[in-house]
């Protein structure tokens, strides 16, 4: 039976937006290899714009020690005294990570990166995010960790120079194989009733009809593979996107039948926060989302774009100049860029913290969930408002599900060019081979090491392994 | 790992070694090789393995600059052509095999790749290959949507328009959404150019999640009256009854309202602090939201006698049921075999659901259903002897109706369509041009082909920092008026559309703008007289010390004089003492200055700025009733317009890039590669130079090579400061004031022009107005303009093909002395519209 389903599901995905559907692929195929079921480990990639200046996240005590940027350095966090803005993170200290100095050469530059932060490769322009080589690694642990909402994407706007805000957005970050861009959620309030919407509903009529429509999705599935047959190959891929929207749903659906209680205990109550048009309310709303969907279980990785350089932190104080006049080094209400970016940093942690606060909050085997989870917090533009991708720091919190030598520590790798020089391609194979997918090496080499005969393939050793 | 190039040579024979490799040593290895490395790539190395070896990028990238043409560079000598078709190919079906997308060919299908296109073989009328377009699904298009779910409950087409249909070219009406719960399920990317191309849109699952949603409201509207009438059978009640009751307690409530407010009314004018006033008004408003008379839509008849059946109701009625549902929808009738299958799903779900369920779900499954998501243009006509095949003439009506409106076919193609009359060319050419010309059909898909095409309309969407705008009016930039500047800009492509002679020429050198106007001469006149009776009515009144309430005989007075059509007619329409005051203190300003009063500034602060983006001061201005005028200083054409300048500025100044970039690729068919990684894009701030003189950096050899064809079509702009002002000297906003005042330095508006493939236009430039006048005068800019009205229309970009169409509509343009409509028409009837081919 199970293989039955599971040779018809992998006929399905060889259409182009097959990808959504190979989760439940190989998760069969891990059923059938005998291959118990582990616990789900959690992922939240935080995406800022603007990029994330390397030196400001280096704990104060130990400037002195890292100052050598030829050299790797690895200090433990306990007892240290984080700089000003991740005050807020202190209690987390011990599930902190700072990682600085890896580069991400091999992906364009400048304002985004577009697929290429989590995608490791040169793709888009100054406006468009470009061509989708590969699913991105935030789409590959999706695979790995199924769950209703295989992932979850969420952003205060699209792409990094759009102002859109609500419906559907396509901030061009994340991807789940080749063409196959994963749309994001701008409305918090739309998000609530996605995700929410089938379990805090009570009444008899609804719970009837949720059942009813399962009949609809077949009928659908079946109707729209009858005119498949009929339509030219092109055009039945495009179909096959529509199609298999439909056959989300109804793995979707029927995984969430049994977690209705579980779904609906955990669901956040639904206030005007999720209705707000304020930049820095939605972005409360969207981390509330996301905590609730991990511990409601909806979901084991989630994308949040946090910004992008459109965005205007008003309530912040900072109503004059939008995040790109700041990183253009405007004054901004009397700020200097510096002084604006703190106070940008520190909300964004204080977000983060909340969100690891809520998870630590939730028992799970020994100790919490925030010890299965990993909070990434980076930027699409790597170091800088116009990424250099010299370096791309990255803000860790969580556990990690004690499989990375991560958590409580500050790393540093020598900076480019240097002996022992690491890329962005090596962080994403490292957490790809922690949780259980072998690939080689996740992306693209960056050419000028190659020639240099830099040996760049594979894990940090420093990190895994 | 790849094997160097030379080690894979000595063993056996593949295409790599006997095609591939030869053509590299001989066009590429020599700067791209073991000794140089141009632009940090080398080739000497590449492996053959394509897709294993970790080269697939740099593959991709040799993919793109030999398809593109951009290697090897002008001044090496040409590969053979065959040659580098034959490697072309090899990377390709390389790519293919290894499961990899090739870039490019997805590339390819974006709108902004269109002009790689060889322009001398298009249009060189050696291409006779008969054109069509692919076999396709449409993604349905945001504008379609809004349009239409105002009629999915089945009310007549046309019902929601109040605006007159101005012009030919049509703007698009604002409406109430009646509706809001239903939600855009099509929105399009927020980006400049063109963005709805059938090959790059689909339905995913965020799609189906709005449509699913969307669909349960929609089902749920058109079946509430019924289903309240089932409940209130129980209770003994028809739903006549009940709405009887309804207004029967809606009147009790507004006498006990009315009521209410009178004591509060007069408790306030007595002491509006007393407690028992303030008691009094929370007591109104707790009261006012205490009810709302509740309101249940009609269910149409066909849904309600399934409802109200016992049992399962008979086929016809489920017929009757899903052909109105569908026809609202889908908005054609359903075919037998549709039919039979919505009734047969609606069968199934009754033993289970009931009636009223399985009739929501049967509604709902059509709002989902493919064609609901889908246009479909697959070629339904018959084959004709090159492979093509026509679209059907139900396929035909809507391609032409969405081609011109938002709105499905009206009744009149439908008709044609069913009874035969939509089958040939001349068929369809009736049809445009009679929609082209009816008074009452709203055609916005042409205004906007020309927001796509300048962009101007995103004027809005570029931040500006107000303070920075105009000392005069330091507070009212852009912010407030940009919406103002795109409108002056849509009437005047409207009056230029109407005119409809030499169309694109005018656009570009027009010397003649409007500003605060709405086009039309004779209303514009009316409202110049109103305002003028109206001064006169109140000059010698005592309007100074007017009470709000105005003498009824003032209002009256002011009312007979207004029409609906004027700017501000709700000011006239619910005039009051303050306005009566607002209005005369800028009527008597303007009669003292001896001037004209501009219909719009006297109430409307998000106006004044607009003035100063002209180069107008509204303090002397003299508001010409007649429209269109010639502006103070040198302005020509649209790319002179304070929105185009606008919409193509950065925050804080002008981008001359940007500007050329939209001049080479829109006008001269041009293309510029995209920027490399190794590139840090940014200016380097010097306070004491002029952005052109700080661009300097961009003149380095590397840089150069595509600068060269955007800067010096750019730089023209510079007469104009980031607000689209004009201005002859540019101020140094980095350094220190000195006596409140910036320094300024004197700009440099030359420029050149090359790539009209005409001697005598391109050249040195000596500012904007040559450059536009060059231009216009170019056919090669005529014809990149023809092709961009294809990629509209067609919804994709132009292939070799399409040549002979191409050809046809630019003939059909410059035979009709410039006349858009003729190019309409001649796009709208050619073999790339009428036909299709499905590829595989």
């Amino acid at each position: 039976m199970i293989y039955d389903r599971r040779k018809f599901l992998r006929g399905m995905s060889f259409g182009a937006g097959g990808a959504l559907l190979t989760p439940l692929v190989h998760q069969l195929d891990l059923h059938a290899a005998g291959v118990q079921e582990q616990l789900p480990k959690r992922f939240v990639f935080i995406m800022k714009s603007s990029g994330i200046i390397p030196d400001a996240i280096i704990p104060p005590g130990l400037r002195q020690e890292v100052s050598d940027k030829s050299k790797f350095a690895s200090a433990s966090l306990e007892g240290q005294s984080l700089t000003p803005c991740m005050k807020e993170l202190e209690p987390y200290r011990d599930q902190l990570s700072i990682v600085n100095g890896l580069s991400g050469k091999m992906c364009k530059g400048g304002h985004s990166s577009w697929f290429g932060a989590m995608g490791v490769y040169k793709t888009g322009g100054e406006h468009e995010s470009g061509v989708i080589l590969r699913a991105t690694a935030d789409a590959r642990l999706a695979r790995l960790f199924p769950a209703p909402f295989n992932h979850v994407g969420l952003a205060l706007r699209g792409k990094v120079m759009s102002t859109e805000m609500n419906g559907t957005l396509y901030p061009g970050i994340s991807a789940s194989g080749p063409n196959a861009e994963l749309p994001f959620q701008g409305s918090p309030d739309l998000a609530y009733q996605s995700l929410f919407g089938s379990a805090v509903s009570n009444s008899e009529l609804e719970k009837k009809r949720y059942g009813l429509e399962e009949n609809l999705l077949d009928f659908m599935v079946d109707d729209i593979k009858t005119l498949n047959q009929k339509l030219p190959g092109s055009e039945r891929e495009k179909m096959n996107h529509y199609l298999n929207a439909f056959e989300e749903l109804q793995v979707r659906r029927s995984k969430l039948v049994s977690m209705k209680d579980q779904v609906e205990v955990n669901a956040p109550e639904f206030t005007n926060k999720f209705t707000s048009e304020v930049a820095e309310v939605r972005q409360e709303a969207h981390c509330d989302l996301i905590a609730a969907s991990l511990i409601a279980g909806l979901t084991n990785v989630a994308t949040l774009r946090l910004d992008n350089i459109s965005t205007y932190y008003k309530t912040l104080g900072l109503s004059d100049r939008s995040v790109h006049g700041i990183g253009h080094k405007e004054v901004s209400n009397g700020k200097t860029e510096s002084e604006s970016r703190d106070i940008i940093r520190t909300w964004h942690f204080k977000l983060i913290a909340n969100l690891a606060r809520k998870l630590k909050a939730v028992p799970e085997g020994d100790g919490t969930m925030l010890d299965n989870t990993m909070i990434i917090y980076m930027s699409d533009s790597g170091d800088a408002h116009h990424g250099t991708l010299n370096q791309w720091p990255f803000v860790v919190v969580g556990g990690c599900a004690g499989k990375l030598k991560l958590p409580g520590r500050y790393i540093q790798y020598p900076d480019y060019q240097q002996a022992g020089h690491k890329t962005i391609g090596n962080w994403w194979t490292t957490i790809l081979n922690a949780y259980g997918d072998p690939i080689e090496h996740f992306g693209n080499l960056d050419l000028t090491l190659k020639q240099n005969g830099v040996q760049q393939e594979g894990a940090l050793s420093e990190i895994w392994g | 790992m790849g094997l160097p190039v030379v080690a894979i040579a000595e063993s056996g024979e593949s295409d790599f070694e006997s095609i591939v490799l030869p053509f590299l040593k001989a066009n590429c290895t020599d700067c791209h090789g073991e000794e140089k490395s141009k632009g940090d790539l080398r080739l000497h190395d590449i492996s053959a393995d394509l897709a294993n070896s970790g080269d697939l990028e740099r593959w991709q990238n040799v993919l793109e600059q030999l398809t593109l043409g951009e290697m090897p560079p002008e001044k090496r000598d040409r590969p053979d052509p065959k040659k580098l078709s034959a490697v072309i190919k090899w990377i390709e079906s390389e790519l293919a095999q290894s499961g990899n997308v090739s870039d490019l060919a997805a590339k390819f299908r974006e709108p902004g790749f269109g002009n790689y296109v060889s322009h001398e073989k298009l249009f060189s009328g050696d291409v006779q290959t008969k054109a069509f377009s692919p076999s396709r699904l449409w993604k349905r298009n945001p504008n379609e949507f809004d349009y239409s779910k105002h009629y999915v409950f089945g009310e007549p087409r046309y019902s929601m328009f109040h605006m007159p249909t101005t012009g030919f070219g049509g703007r698009e009406s604002t409406r109430k959404d009646s509706l809001p719960a239903v939600k855009q399920a099509f929105a399009l990317e927020d980006k400049h150019g063109f963005n709805d191309y059938a090959a790059l849109l689909y339905a995913d699952s965020s799609t189906l999640d709005t449509l699913m949603r969307n669909a349960g409201v929609i089902a749920d509207t058109c079946l509430e009256g019924a289903v309240k009438e089932l409940e209130l059978q129980e209770e003994g009640l028809t739903l006549k009854e009940w709405r009887e009751q309804i207004s029967a307690q809606n009147r009790v409530f507004t006498e006990k309202l009315r009521e209410l407010a009178r004591r509060k009314n007069l408790a306030v004018k007595n002491d509006p602090k007393s407690a028992g006033a303030l008691d009094l008004r929370t007591e109104y408003t707790k009261l006012r939201r205490s009810w709302t008379a509740p309101k249940v839509k009609d269910t149409l008849e066909e849904f309600r006698a399934i409802a109200m059946s016992e049992g399962v109701p008979p086929d016809e009625l489920i017929h009757r049921a899903v052909s109105q549902h569908f026809n609202n929808i889908v908005q054609r009738a359903p075919s037998a075999e549709e039919l039979s299958k919505y009734v047969e799903f609606f069968k199934r779900n009754v033993p289970k659901a009931g009636n009223v369920e399985a009739l929501r779900l049967t509604l709902m499954a059509v709002i989902i259903s493919p064609e609901a998501v889908y246009r479909m243009e697959l070629g339904l006509g018959e084959k004709d002897t090159y492979g093509r095949q026509m679209l059907s003439p139900l396929e035909l009506a809507f391609a032409i109706s969405l081609a011109l409106t938002d709105a499905a076919p009206d009744d009149t193609l439908i008709r044609s369509a069913k009874e035969g009359r939509l089958k040939s060319r001349e068929d369809v050419r009736r049809e445009v041009v009679r929609l082209l010309e009816d008074e009452q059909t709203q055609r916005p898909r042409i205004l906007r082909f020309f927001h796509e095409y300048f962009d101007y309309h995103k004027a809005p969407s570029v931040f500006k920092d107000d303070k920075r705008f105009h000392k005069k009016a330091p507070n009212y930039g852009p912010k407030r008026y940009a919406e103002r500047l795109v409108t002056d800009t849509d009437v005047l492509v409207m009056h230029i559309l109407e005119k409809d002679r030499d169309v694109l020429k005018e656009l570009l050198t027009t010397d003649r703008y409007f500003v605060h106007h709405k086009g039309n001469n004779e209303r514009a006149r009316e409202e110049a007289e109103a305002i003028e009776k109206f001064y006169q009515y109140f000059k010698d009144k005592d309007w100074k010390n007017f009470e709000y309430k105005l003498d009824p005989g003032h209002v009256e007075f002011t009312r007979s004089i207004s029409k609906p059509y004027f700017f501000k007619a709700f000011f006239f329409q619910t005039l009051n003492g303050n306005s009566v005051k607002f209005l005369m203190t800028y009527f008597e300003k303007c009669d003292k200055a001896g001037i004209t009063p501009d219909p719009l500034f006297a109430f409307d602060k998000h106006s004044i700025g607009s003035a100063y983006a002209y180069n107008l001061d509204p303090e002397t201005w003299d508001y010409p009733v007649e429209q269109p005028f010639q502006l103070p200083g040198e302005r020509v054409g649209i790319l002179s317009h304070p929105s185009w300048l606008i919409a193509h500025s950065l925050n804080l100044s002008n981008d001359p890039i940007r500007r050329g970039k939209w001049i080479l690729e829109r006008l001269l068919g041009g293309t510029v590669p995209d920027v490399p990684i190794t590139v840090d894009a940014s200016i380097p701030e010097d306070p004491h130079l002029t952005l052109r003189e700080r661009l300097n950096v961009t003149e380095a050899k590397e840089c150069w090579k595509c600068h060269k064809r955007m800067n010096p079509l750019g730089y023209t702009f510079e007469s104009f400061n980031d607000f689209g002002i004009l201005r002859d000297s540019e101020p140094l906003e980095l350094l220190e004031k000195v006596k409140g005042e910036y320094q300024v330095k004197a700009i440099d508006a030359r420029g050149a022009l090359d790539g009209t493939g005409n001697d005598d236009l391109d050249g040195e430039i000596k500012d904007h107005a040559d450059l536009m006048h060059r231009l216009a005068a170019s056919e090669r800019v005529r014809q990149t303009f023809v092709r961009h009205a294809f990629r509209y229309w067609m919804g994709r970009n132009e292939l070799l093909s399409d040549s002979q169409v191409l050809i046809e509509a630019d003939k059909a343009y410059t035979d009709n002395d410039g006349s858009f409509k003729a190019l309409v028409i001649s796009l709208l009837t050619s073999d790339s519209f009428l036909y299709r081919k499905a590829l595989d």
